[in-house]
């Protein structure tokens, strides 16, 4: 099988703290991969465990973010390419899917495109559903289970995790597939590994590498930007404690929640 | 181009309605009709709704090809309807459904989209949208670029429910499906309920139980608070250790890191063991009879009482005001 | 006197001895030498001194099973008298007249004739221990990875043994009987004259041919013996003593080795197969009696988990036993040990609290091949149980294995005074490493309260190193992630020595910061000063720097000795003269000072699950500081009060868990 997994390099959310806040971390914070990703690299290792082939990475980012697809390499992934150009900057999930769908029909034929269900910074949902939509590829998102694939027949059935239950569906392949954390556990890479990801090589492609045009991709190619970023309104460090009888504390609480729109 | 706004609307889901309440505005201000777009199989009572919830007409697509919800036929209809009607914005409730089908029909239309907002306001003719971004962390203020139909996504309960009024009436037009049968590549064979079995991991809402529910029996009202808020539940160490719920529950340094909106914690005093994998959630609630117990330290509610009172206490109060 | 003909023959029987005992021990080298780096055989007269000392003393078994032990030294002690004995009865059967004179001679004989007799009844009594009693501590539980051919062999070994030491001994003791019988009777040897006198009444000849016989066939077994040594734990008798003498270095009992990241060349990190153990790893397998002190010291083994020390070194020697041929002749050997050796949940199962070490009287290092197998498990594999993934990730990315990102200060804000930072007090005197747990767990925060509020009481100058400070890498070195424990040594090792910390006094309230900064940074080039707070305030007491109402009795407090302040660094006194000056009265656990038993935390166990078992580790050692009938549970490790909290809350007990730090502060005249 050839499969193709989408990361993205984000900031660490868990790094917040009274000491650095949303805009400081957005800004200088440190960078992970993904925690979605990591399940979609290793939901790529165990298919190429069970079936054979190669996993290949894809991210698009700043020049950094080379070590994002050094932890992926690091787990097992066989290769990794970056997509950086400062034309990128600021691209919307469809410019960002632009560049990324070029990239896939560069590297070639596939069976499978796996991504994380989002991304912690910008949580679009939205990347590599366009992905597939540009490709013209099924999708499937929200991915919690592979419950058969047959790569010879080209086949794939999956349990996507929605509001409603788990739904199984059958799809044709080659497909993009998003999915939840509950499909698996991401292996820690060894040192092993590390070491040898370290002397990959990681190709970095250019939006002309990818045949686009400046005007395809980053903040020329997008039709949204985030024109404004703010921190949320600051709230009380102490916990408030809800009197009264059982009923009354209860009623408050859900109040609160309500008209915070946090349920 | 139009000034109308397209809405999909959701089967079997209040979000739909939510969303339409939510375009009924938008169209207001824009001057322009409100179009309910219904996909599914014998839906024209759906459409029928979506006048009542405050639609001005509705385009109806029925056909067995859309039985159930799938992406690719719905992300057809909807594009090509689009491209015919180049209707100003086009909305979608940020359902698990919505979420892929909007970003689907924006690839296919070349348009912008803000996914999960929480506010919609328009702006020299145009919509702005206001979302949360970096797990709620900021708050990004979304500006579109010429293409339309500009498209986005509502956040569940974000607007209200609007009132239905059987008295309004709209026209219905009935549209064909764009994709037969062989042209799709997926196919639904199954849907099995998950109420309380919704895995921690990828929980939003999680209500979880410690030492003071005394027993395996003491967890009966706190999974049915989380059955009420469609929830996952959890556990500290104690209580599975103690074998009163399966390891799988457990949430802490050695069981399941989470993170999710809401946290619910019961009869949970806060070990930093538990602390470790709970703390980034983004809104905790602690409930705990011990008024010093550390987990008032993270939270930000807290009810200082017996969780056998307050937690069915809760549960009533949230299946009233939901309607769960 | 022995015959001509004899004479040859005892010439040829001991050149062909010889021959084979070559064959086989230089076999058993080879096996050892298979093994990484090298045997310590540098600065030799004192190694020679520690390996005389472990014959002599035995490698301190005393301490442990009294009355085996005093059988085992009748054994040990007439065996090493037995070379005197064996020499002197070769020297009589071929040099006429031959024979100690005078005193000398008669105290000799009246020695080799006590000790003789004490081997026979020491050895009788193990073996009616082993076959008879079937005693409890010498089997091995069915959940342990035990060698198919270890159950049966083990007993053979035994049998052997017994009957080689019953044989050599006892014919030497008939012989001796029937010289004493020719000679009519030696007061000096009492024993062999009591066995001589039913041999009085028969002819001379018949004496004769009995002492013949008796002696060849108690030297014939030593030379039959010899050769064979190496397969049999009998080998112990020298391996032992030489495993003393060859074993590296520490700074600690449980210090472990470095790695060399830098070397690109280096292919294995950790233990996969034997030969990835070290050589000293290689002879302790020689070396092991199969006694199983160390299991029943094992905090896992003891409550029920599937880890035996010794059945770990057990199955190494069967092992090696049935490869021996292959592994002589260079071989690879590809099984893995986790197949054959231990099972992965026993690896797992480990506190690395040191008793195995500590109580073997052979030297043996079981600790460490487990430490070498999780190495393998981690920087290899990457096969370990899926909790420590999130240490592993909050020590990568947060500095601290619960992944919090709180201020590292913020248990200072209860305090009535100002905890200075080093960048805010640079002149300190004492650096106060506060540790994970004092920084973010609230219950060590009082700890770490506590300590400070000390410190100041006593007017020390001390500064805390803040945001500055991380995990010492403990959590991961103990879990095998050698390689980020080397990342997070490098580091502390800068921030330590930018704020001059390396010319000062470091104090830690936990004793893994104490053992990993104080004895294992010396390896990556940090040399540190580490005193635990107990040691540092017992020392602040004895200025008079402290004033305590030590005159108030207060309450009956047992100290729980920590492994890594206890076992691993020697440290028993300090907290209980703390203790005493604080006013309480000291009761003591059944097993305490170097005997103490884990609370269960270390080894990493802190951030995974316990493995299966039949007792939980903490609520086991909890119920043994109940059982002192004290109201206070003392302890000087935060991991060590976290476990026995919860072992306290779990038993609804009245008892009170505090650290020394919090009962002195609490003690402090106002």
């Amino acid at each position: 099988m050839k499969i193709i997994v989408l990361i993205k390099q984000v900031p660490d959310t868990a790094q917040l703290s009274a000491n650095m806040n949303g805009l400081q971390l957005m800004a200088s914070g440190p960078r992970i991969i993904n925690p979605w990703d990591e399940y979609a690299i290793e939901e790529g290792l165990k298919l190429r465990e069970a079936h054979g082939g190669s996993v290949t990475l894809l991210c698009l980012g700043t020049p950094d973010a080379v070590e994002t697809l050094k932890r992926g390499l690091a787990m097992g992934a066989d290769e990794a390419v970056l997509i950086s150009d400062p034309q990128l900057a600021g691209g919307d999930s469809l410019a960002t899917a632009r560049a990324l769908a070029a990239a896939i029909e560069k590297i070639g034929a596939y069976d499978l495109v796996i991504a994380g269900r989002s991304s912690i910074d910008g949580g679009n949902f939205a990347t590599a559903v366009q992905v597939a939509a540009l490709l013209a590829a099924a999708q499937l998102s929200y991915v919690a289970a592979i419950k058969a694939i047959d790569p010879a027949a080209k086949t794939i059935t999956v349990e996507r995790l929605m509001e409603a239950g788990r739904e199984t569906v059958s799809s044709k392949l080659p497909a993009v597939m998003t999915v939840v954390k509950e499909i698996n556990e991401p292996r820690y890479p060894s040192f092993m590994q590390i070491r040898k990801a370290a002397k990959k090589d990681v190709p970095v492609w250019s939006v002309a590498d990818l045949g686009l045009d400046a005007g395809q991709v980053g903040a020329a190619g997008s039709q949204v930007k985030w024109s404004q970023i703010d921190l949320p309104p600051t709230r009380e460090a102490q916990v408030e404690i809800l009197e009264g009888t059982a009923e009354e504390s209860a009623k408050a609480l859900v109040d609160r929640l309500l008209a915070e729109k946090i349920i | 181009m139009s000034n109308n706004v397209f809405v999909w609307i959701e089967q079997n889901d209040p979000i739909a309605w939510e969303t339409l309440g939510a375009a009924r505005g938008v169209a207001d201000q824009l001057g322009g009709q409100l179009v309910a777009l219904v996909l599914g199989e014998n839906v024209a009572n759906l459409a029928t709704e979506a006048i009542g919830y405050g639609a001005d007409r509705a385009l109806v697509a029925d056909d067995a090809t859309l039985g159930p919800y799938r992406l690719e036929p719905y992300a057809a209809i909807i594009t090509q309807l689009a491209q015919a009607h180049q209707p100003a914005v086009l909305l979608m409730g940020a359902s698990s459904a919505g979420l892929e089908l909007s970003a689907y029909v924006a690839a296919k239309l070349g348009v912008g989209l803000a996914p999960d907002c929480t506010e919609l306001t328009v702006e020299d003719g145009g919509l702005v949208a206001t979302r949360p971004v970096l797990v709620g962390n900021l708050v990004a203020k979304i500006a579109f670029g010429d293409a339309r139909p500009q498209m986005a996504t509502i956040r569940r309960r974000v607007y209200p429910m609007p009132t239905a009024d059987s008295s309004r009436s709209g026209e219905t037009t009935g549209v064909a499906a764009v994709l037969s049968e062989s042209d799709i590549p997926t196919k639904v064979e199954g849907v099995a309920a998950s109420s309380g079995q919704v895995s921690l991991t990828d929980a939003t809402i999680i209500v979880s139980g410690g030492r003071g529910v005394g027993g395996p029996e003491g967890f009966a009202p706190v999974q049915a608070l989380a059955d009420a808020l469609g929830g996952a539940l959890g556990a500290s160490r104690v209580a599975v250790d103690s074998g009163w719920i399966p390891y799988a529950h457990q949430v802490g340094q050695t069981g399941k890191t989470v993170q999710p909106d809401l946290y619910i914690a019961c009869g949970i005093s806060g070990a930093i063991q538990h602390l470790a994998g709970m703390k980034t959630s983004k809104v905790i609630v602690a409930i705990n009879k011990d008024p010093d117990a550390p987990i008032f330290k993270f939270a930000r509610y807290g009810i200082v009482g017996d969780l056998f009172e307050v937690v069915p206490a809760l549960t009533k109060e949230f299946k009233a005001r939901l309607g769960t | 006197m022995l015959s001509l003909v004899e004479k040859i023959l005892f010439v040829i029987a001991v050149g062909v001895s010889l021959y084979y005992t070559q064959v086989t021990f230089s076999k058993m080298i080879t096996v050892v030498q298979r093994g990484q780096g090298q045997l310590n055989l540098d600065h030799l007269p004192p190694r020679l001194w520690t390996a005389l000392r472990a014959l002599v003393n035995q490698g301190g078994i005393i301490r442990h099973r009294p009355v085996t032990s005093l059988f085992h030294y009748f054994i040990a002690w007439g065996f090493i008298y037995y070379v005197l004995v064996n020499a002197v009865d070769v020297l009589e059967a071929f040099i006429p007249g031959f024979h100690i004179p005078g005193m000398l001679g008669n105290l000799y004989r009246l020695l080799a004739d006590l000790l003789t007799v004490a081997v026979l009844i020491g050895m009788t009594y193990f073996l009616v221990r082993r076959f008879l009693v079937n005693s409890a501590v010498l089997t091995i539980r069915d959940n342990v990875t035990l060698h198919p051919k270890a159950a049966a062999g083990m007993r053979t070994d035994s049998l052997l043994v017994g009957g080689f030491i019953w044989g050599h001994v006892g014919f030497r003791f008939l012989g001796t009987a029937f010289l004493v019988a020719l000679h009519g009777g030696d007061p000096w040897q009492p024993f062999a004259s009591l066995l001589a006198a039913p041999l009085d009444g028969l002819p001379e000849t018949a004496q004769l041919i009995g002492w013949h016989t008796s002696w060849w066939l108690a030297i014939g077994l030593i030379l039959a013996f010899v050769p064979y040594f190496p397969y049999t734990k009998h080998a112990h008798l020298f391996v032992g003593p030489f495993n003393f003498m060859t074993r590296p270095p520490r700074r600690a009992l449980g210090a472990l080795d470095p790695i060399n990241f830098e070397d690109e060349s280096i292919e294995q990190f950790g233990a996969t197969t034997l030969t990835d153990l070290s050589q000293t790893q290689l002879v302790d397998p020689f070396a092991c009696i199969m006694c199983s002190r160390c299991q029943e010291v094992c905090p896992a083994y003891t409550t029920g988990k599937p880890l035996s020390p010794s059945a770990l070194e057990i199955n190494k020697r069967y092992h090696i036993w049935d490869q021996m041929a292959a592994l002589a002749g260079g071989e690879a050997d590809e099984s893995p040990l986790l197949e054959w050796a231990i099972s992965p949940s026993a690896v797992w199962a480990c506190t690395t609290c040191g008793a195995c070490l500590d109580v073997c009287p052979v030297g043996n290092k079981p600790m460490f091949d487990i430490m070498d197998i999780r190495r393998s498990q981690v920087l290899m594999a990457s096969e370990f149980p899926a909790e420590l993934k999130g240490a592993f990730t909050g020590l990568e990315r947060n500095g601290n294995p619960w992944q919090m990102t709180d201020d590292r200060l913020a248990w200072t804000k209860p305090l009535d005074f100002a905890v200075p930072t080093v960048e805010e007090n640079p002149d300190f005197e004492v650096l106060f490493w506060v540790g994970c747990a004092g920084a973010f767990d609230p219950g060590a925060q009082e700890i770490a309260r506590a300590t400070a509020t000390v410190l100041h009481a006593a007017g020390v100058n001390f500064a805390v190193l803040g945001n500055d400070e991380t995990c010492t890498g403990d959590t991961a070195r103990r879990a095998g992630n050698e390689y980020l424990f080397y990342e997070m040594a490098l580091g502390n090792i800068e921030t330590l020595n930018a704020v001059g910390a390396d010319q000062k006094k470091i104090v830690a309230s936990c004793p893994h910061c104490l053992h990993t900064i104080g004895t294992e940074y010396a390896d990556y080039g940090g040399h540190y000063t580490v005193l635990h707070h107990t040691q540092l305030i017992s020392e602040l007491i004895g200025a008079g720097r402290l004033k305590l109402n030590g005159s108030n009795q207060l309450e009956k407090v047992a100290f729980h000795d920590p492994c890594y302040l206890g076992r691993h660094n020697g440290v028993y006194d300090a907290p209980r003269l703390t203790l005493a000056q604080a006013g309480a009265t000291l009761l003591e656990m059944d097993r305490n000072r170097s005997d103490s038993f884990c609370c269960g935390a270390g080894g990493a166990q802190m951030w995974k699950e316990e493995e299966h078992g039949s007792a939980a580790v903490n609520e086991t050692r909890f119920a043994e500081g109940r059982a002192t009938g004290a109201d206070v549970l003392a302890v000087g490790c935060p991991f060590c009060a976290r476990m026995m909290t919860d072992a306290n809350t779990n038993a609804g007990s009245p008892m009170v868990v505090q650290d020394v730090a919090q009962l002195v502060a609490a003690a402090l005249q106002k």
